[in-house]
């Protein structure tokens, strides 16, 4: 091995410097101010308050619950839509395959509120249902628990397809069919032999959507629920106010990281159990459905997509409709309120586009190396690199914007303000949030560079410098751009971590969404939910077209 | 068990995977199903144990038309090509599985499976899992999980082809041993002549899913029914040529080859003027001249030689574009021919055969 040259360790240090400067300092002074009393002593009052308090105890276990039940109806849907999509053939197949995928990469927030406009109390279903049914009072369909699980299972199936489709798609069809020649058919077939088998990726799934329902605070606050833990940890911080309130918005945020932290490893100690290193990915005959399966696939995806679809219907029409109140739709029609977010106040989109674009820069530059410095070297600390990229992972962004609130607001040494005081927060937070899927896109595709496609080429004469040119580079540029382009598309719609973040002339596309929305203006909220729809499906358009691919070709 | 395929094709769009297959196989016959990969050999075998079922025709276990019998009730036990041990089940449970499908009691799983595994040679391995054994070793398994219900039918897909040579000869005695003493109707299937033609009673020989021949090992290969399975089985050198005139056993054919003419072993359908196919093994030719008015003389140089240990394999060149390989035995007892040097090949009518030119 050659010992490595002063660039590589400079650079290594810098990565390392950012690393802890912006990952594990934050999370540490989260866990310090829970902790110390405003002297900086050691104290458990605020964890002791916590657990002494019957609506936070009743916030925890309510959100626990939301998070188990959202796990458990994003995996009949998730893992119903990953079998009917790998394993058999119907009309319109490839069609749902690439459609499936959608409702993941909408904007979350605007979902909900597209809910409201149609499901609401005033919304278009009510309004049917009072005009022509007779119904008297309006039905609660979305205030309320009920209406946060429903949102959140329609934006994160996706996510169980995904995860459940991996390891689904290595079960290899005889290991189905040695079961089915001793007589195992059907459900039995399924438990016994399929469902073990897909832990792994069931796993993973779960673990997803049980962060993020758990940790989401703008479904919630829209819906009318407040008494979650997610939701009351936003409510104590950005009221400034009683300083006791906040202290305990800083436990709580302290109590989401360690339950994340928790959930984290129990499922890796779960899924190191469960791996199965000898499966492999593996060609699946897909079986053909009956005429009447193939009618209940068709209308369930149908039925599924249409459900999915209903927010953007409902935030189009809301942007565009002038004085819609009590009719099922909108009776006029304007174009005002876009103009009124895009041409009178730029601020939101140009914020987005710029702040979103440095991010993606500044993930590239730290998170390609860290790819490089995972896959190829051999440098010390390797491990707790790639377990801090993990943690990332699966921090909620409240967490993480609670924390960055607390860990970055005293005066720099040389600029005399805070790091909290400049925009450069903003995008550094979202660098932070997306730099695991960035090193993890450009982690896989440096394993698709053999290392002897390297070697050859050094044993042709090939310098080092060269070889990375000429080989290496054009081998692994499109999965990175992917990558980039992906991190940007999913940062445009962040506001979890930035929200707690944002002053006065840095508003992005969410927080004016939210903001908007929570103070009343809904038609501006609207329309500035269709222009982020808008530039999230161009960037998905662009990612489709690099890629060679569709997104929707995930499905297979 | 007897089974009987009758006049069976399964098409996948519009490729026909097997076409008009008719075949029987005995009880207790070990039936090897050959050919190269995509001929139809696994379409069909996965026709027998209920996977497809056929478009045309019917499959008959006994005298019983089982084709629309779904596979766990034909009382088949199958072996798959890359096993299918399921991982998360121990050794133990992926052999007991199929008993405990079938309520049997707690005793009785454990001494059946306790006997199958011994007789797998695989006693003491119970709590393994699968990541834990070795390719032989997950081969038994599959083996013993086939075997442990008593099926009245065994099914092998190409179960010896993920294994190292040496383990793989073992193996294959092993199997053959077993299904002797078992006494139980084995369908083998393999893309292996050398495989099919040490473990079978008889072989089936499929090429493009129609079946070609039918027959036990020795007489597929001394007597190929046509070039396809003259080629595929063993190693042969074939050479064009038409019938000048014809014969049957004793009296040998005559042919004329770009060679010139030769006296080889055919049977009576020839008549003169056919094209046919002239098969000489390269073990029952020899190099140098061979007294005997009726020997087959050709001259040629010598292009290359191949040492094998117990022969010297040679390629001689005749001229005509034509290559005809010469196996000589004992190769330490005799001086190595140089490469270039002119020889002449000989081989005897008696063991040179002559087969259609089509297919």
């Amino acid at each position: 091995m050659k010992r490595p040259g002063p660039g590589a360790v400079v650079g290594f240090a810098l990565i390392w410097a950012f690393l802890v400067a912006f990952v594990l300092y934050p999370l540490t002074r989260v866990f310090y101010d829970a902790f110390t009393d405003e002297a900086g002593r050691l104290t458990f009052v605020n964890l002791r308050e916590f657990f002494g308090d019957a609506y936070y105890l009743r916030s925890l276990a309510r959100s626990l619950l939301l998070g188990i039940a959202a796990v458990v109806t994003t995996s009949v849907v998730g893992v119903g839509v990953a079998f009917l999509i790998l394993r058999y053939e119907f009309p319109l197949r490839n069609l749902f395959s690439y459609l499936m995928t959608l409702p993941m990469i909408l904007p979350p927030l605007v979902g909900v509120l597209g809910f409201v406009f149609i499901l609401g109390r005033a919304g278009t279903v009510n309004v049917l249902l009072m005009d022509w049914f007779g119904v008297l009072r309006p039905v609660n369909f979305m205030y309320g628990v009920q209406g946060v699980l429903l949102v959140e299972t329609i934006h994160l199936f996706p996510l169980m397809t995904l995860s459940v489709l991996d390891s689904l798609a290595k079960v290899d069809p005889s290991l189905e069919e040695a079961a089915e020649v001793l007589g195992a058919r059907g459900w039995r077939r399924f438990f016994d032999i399929t469902l073990p088998l897909m832990t792994p990726g069931f796993v993973s799934g779960a673990l997803l959507v049980f962060i993020w329902t758990f940790a989401d605070f703008i479904t919630p606050l829209v819906l009318g629920v407040h008494d979650l833990l997610a939701a009351q940890a936003y409510l104590n911080i950005v009221q400034f106010v009683d300083r006791r309130l906040f202290r305990m918005g800083i436990m709580i945020s302290a109590l989401l990281v360690l339950l994340a932290i928790v959930f984290v490893l129990a499922a890796r100690r779960y899924v190191g159990l469960k791996d199965y290193g000898t499966l492999a990915y593996s060609r699946v005959e897909r079986r053909k459905l009956g005429p009447r399966g193939r009618w209940a696939a068709v209308a369930f995806l149908a039925l599924l997509l249409f459900v999915s679809l209903v927010p953007q219907v409902g935030v189009l029409l809301a942007a565009i409709g002038r004085g819609w109140s009590l009719t099922p739709f909108p009776l006029h029609y304007t174009l005002e309120f876009f103009r009124q977010v895009s041409i009178e106040t730029p601020k939101f989109i140009v914020n987005s586009l710029i702040y979103c674009g440095l991010a993606v820069l500044m993930c590239i530059a730290i998170g390609v190396p860290m790819a490089w410095i995972l896959s190829r070297s051999r440098a010390p600390g390797r491990g707790a690199m790639d377990a801090l990229t993990t943690l990332v992972l699966a921090i909620p962004g409240t967490a993480v914007g609670i924390a960055y609130v607390r860990a970055f607001n005293a005066p720099l040494p040389l600029l005399g303000v805070p790091l909290t005081g400049t925009w450069v927060i903003l995008p550094l937070v979202l660098a932070v949030r997306r730099l695991p899927y960035t090193v993890r896109g450009s982690h896989s595709s440096l394993l698709l560079v053999h290392p002897s496609l390297e070697e050859a080429a050094a044993n042709v004469g090939a310098t080092r410098l060269r070889t990375f040119r000429d080989i290496t580079v054009p081998l692994v540029w499109r999965g990175i751009l992917v990558g980039g382009l992906f991190s940007f598309l999913t940062s445009l719609q962040e506001a979890s971590a930035t929200i707690f973040l944002t002053l006065g002339g840095w508003e992005m596309i969410p927080f004016g969404i939210f903001t908007f929305y929570i103070a009343g203006s809904q038609s501006q909220a609207a329309a500035l939910g269709v222009v982020l729809i808008a530039v999230c499906a161009v960037s998905l358009h662009v990612v489709n077209r690099v890629a060679g691919t569709r997104v929707g070709g995930l499905f297979g | 068990m007897r089974i009987a395929v009758r006049e069976v094709t399964k098409r996948f769009g519009k490729v026909e995977a097997v076409r008009r297959t008719s075949l029987s196989i005995a009880d207790g016959e070990m039936f090897t199903l050959l050919g190269p990969s995509g001929c139809g050999k696994t379409t069909l075998l996965r026709l027998l144990a209920g996977f497809h079922t056929p478009d045309e025709g019917e499959v008959l276990f006994d005298d019983r038309v089982v084709t629309s019998v779904p596979p766990h009730q034909r009382g088949i036990g199958m072996v798959f090509q890359n096993y299918a041990l399921w991982p998360h089940m121990t050794v133990f449970d992926n052999v007991a599985y199929g008993l405990r499908l079938r309520d049997v009691s707690r005793a009785d799983i454990r001494s059946r499976v306790g006997g199958v595994l011994e007789k797998v040679g695989l006693t003491g391995f119970d709590s393994r899992f699968p990541g834990q054994l070795s390719g032989g070793q997950q081969q038994r398994v599959a083996l013993a999980r086939a075997l442990v219900l008593n099926p009245a039918i065994l099914l092998l897909d190409e179960p010896l082809s993920n294994l190292d040579a040496k383990i793989r000869v073992q193996v294959r005695a092993e199997i053959r041993k077993l299904q002797k003493e078992l006494g139980i109707t084995t369908v083998y299937v393999t893309h292996d002549q050398e495989e099919a033609l040490t473990m079978s009673d008889r072989v089936a020989v499929f090429n493009q899913g129609t079946l070609l021949q039918i027959g036990p090992p020795r007489e597929l290969y001394e007597r190929p029914a046509n070039r396809f399975i003259a080629d595929f089985i063993g190693t042969n050198n074939l050479i064009e040529g038409r019938v000048e005139a014809a014969g049957a056993p004793p009296i040998p054919l005559r042919v004329a080859t770009p060679l010139g003419t030769a006296s080889v072993q055919g049977d009576a359908r020839f008549r003169a003027g056919d094209r046919c196919i002239v098969c000489v093994r390269p073990e029952n030719a020899r190099l140098g001249d061979e007294p005997g008015e009726e020997q087959n003389r050709l001259e040629g140089r010598v292009a290359f030689a191949a040492y094998l240990g117990n022969t010297v394999r040679y390629d001689v060149d005749l001229g005509h574009g034509i290559s005809f390989k010469v196996d000589v035995r004992n190769p330490r007892q005799l001086p190595d021919v140089a490469l270039g040097s002119r020889v002449t090949v000989t081989f005897p009518p008696t063991s040179a055969l002559a087969v259609p030119a089509e297919p």
